[in-house]
């Protein structure tokens, strides 16, 4: 939305608001506490493994609530408020981190084909080999390793192996088929597992090439 | 059920998000072939060391509390504009409709020039300058959305500038811009190391284009360092963001930063009539 229209539509509103009285607001106020408070906890987890620290874990919950509570009329009451106040900090991330470090939509096709290029040469994985990667990994590791990921399937990553939602829920916040969060959530997996390899070789815990441990992989798309 | 097909449900099956028979398939080919039950092993593995090792995080405290005033003060802003509506004798308009009756969205800015992650060192330095300037564009989004409120606003130039040196802790620097006007100020202590001393962000106006000047003592300025030699050498740092603009330079004393939505071209030249 251009910026003129943001204010045009944001006047429109403050005007509605103005017609509220005092009890009013403060029905609306308390309805919008006891309904989107206890989804922070979710969020901010999901923000803080998205922004990789608590500071900007912090600014985007707060952009999102105050969003919400500003828009808090387009809430349908009876929708899944869950994936409403979700796909609002969705927005907020977007505008805030993906504007600033490449052109949008340009760049990430690209970066998701180059990986799948490296994940498809290198089968690196022996049941031998991975014992040493899971046995060796820590939190931290863990957590680079996931955040190396392309965006889209470190979301599905987040949503499903951290915080544990069901693959209807993460279709549901991202607007994406359930088959999709399937396939982004195995090859988000696997990346991870390559980064993890990585890291296992980096410390010395495993050796020789990713080739050394060859094994067929029909696994190509 | 081939591998190709196996591989397509492998997550479901993982995290049995399967149906009975596509389950039962999948399973049958992973009892027969060795490559696809060793994945399925791997995925499972991967799963249960993502979900062990990364904790959740509690909220901070003070998160929710910060949540809740902001909503109250919000709340307050209505009530307040309401009042001053039916107050004849009320001189100062609320914020908005002074900045809204000039035309003006009025943006703080908030520059995230802190920035600590992992991964700084490996960032190139565009992309570092770029994403510390990015705090800006969520906090244009906040004003146009009226979150934030600049604390002073006002038609004429010379109340601001003596409202700004009497509020702000250090000198800052009141730049004139040729064909623009200066319609307000704000303070925010987010980028120096203490609480009290404030970084001041100048707005100016012409038409519907806008600059920002942050500004902020060079010596409290946590910025990278990479970035600090280029302008300690006298570098304007010039580059766009979106249909945005951005520059970051140095005076000796200060760290300016300037944003607008004029181009980056219109932005250098610009500044360098009024330098
Ligand atoms: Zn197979
Ligand atoms: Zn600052």
């Amino acid at each position: 939305m251009k910026l003129k229209d943001k204010i045009k539509e944001f006047i429109k509103q403050e005007k509605k608001d103005r017609k509220l009285s005092d009890e009013e607001l403060l029905k609306r106020q308390k309805e919008f506490e006891a309904e989107a408070l206890p989804h922070m906890q979710f969020l901010y987890n999901f923000a803080y493994r998205m922004t990789g620290n608590e500071e900007d874990a912090k600014d985007l919950i707060q952009e999102t609530y105050l969003k919400a509570f500003r828009f808090w009329d387009k809430y349908e009451p009876g929708t899944n408020i869950k994936a409403w106040l979700f796909k609002i900090m969705k927005n907020s991330y977007i505008n805030k981190y993906r504007k600033a470090t490449k052109e949008p939509g340009k760049v990430d096709y690209d970066e998701v084909q180059n990986f799948y290029e490296t994940v498809r040469d290198e089968s690196f994985e022996t049941s031998d080999l991975q014992e040493h990667i899971f046995e060796n990994i820590f939190e931290d590791e863990v957590i680079e390793a996931l955040a190396k990921l392309p965006e889209e399937f470190r979301t599905v990553v987040i949503l499903a192996d951290i915080e544990g939602q069901t693959y209807e829920e993460i279709a549901e916040f991202l607007d994406i088929p359930i088959g999709t969060v399937r396939s982004r959530l195995h090859r988000g997996r696997k990346m991870l597992r390559k980064n993890l390899f990585e890291f296992a070789k980096r410390k010395g815990y495993i050796k020789g090439k990713p080739e050394d441990y060859d094994l067929k992989d029909p696994d190509k798309d | 059920m081939d591998c190709r097909q196996t591989r397509e449900v492998l997550s479901a099956l993982v995290d049995n998000e399967i149906d009975e028979t596509t389950k039962r398939e999948a399973e049958e080919h992973i009892w027969r072939c060795a490559t696809c039950r060793t994945e399925f092993e791997l995925e499972k593995k991967t799963k249960d060391l993502i979900r062990t090792r990364v904790k959740l995080i509690n909220i901070p405290q003070e998160l929710v509390q910060n949540i809740l005033t902001q909503i109250r003060t919000i709340q307050d802003g209505y009530e307040s504009s309401v009042k001053f509506k039916t107050d004849p004798n009320q001189k100062v308009k609320p914020w908005l409709e002074v900045a809204f009756s000039v035309g003006v969205a009025l943006v703080v800015i908030s520059l995230s020039l802190v920035l600590i992650t992992v991964y700084e060192n490996k960032m190139a330095q565009k992309e570092l300058i770029a994403k510390e300037v990015s705090g800006i564009l969520s906090h244009f989004d906040s004003i146009a959305n009226g979150f934030v409120k600049p604390e002073i606003i006002s038609d004429d130039p010379n109340i601001i500038t003596s409202q700004v040196y009497l509020k702000a802790e250090f000198t800052p620097w009141v730049m004139q811009i040729p064909n623009f006007k200066m319609v307000g100020a704000s303070f925010n202590a987010r980028h120096s190391n203490s609480e009290i001393e404030k970084c001041v962000n100048l707005i100016y106006r012409s038409g519907d284009k806008l600059i920002f000047l942050h500004q902020i003592p060079l010596h409290r300025a946590r910025i990278h360092e990479d970035v600090k030699k280029r302008i300690s050498k006298g570098e304007w740092i010039y580059d766009s963001i979106g249909d945005d603009s951005f520059v970051i330079w140095g005076t000796g004393e200060l760290l300016c930063c300037a944003v607008s939505n004029l181009s980056k071209e219109e932005l250098e030249q610009v500044l360098k009539q009024s330098w």
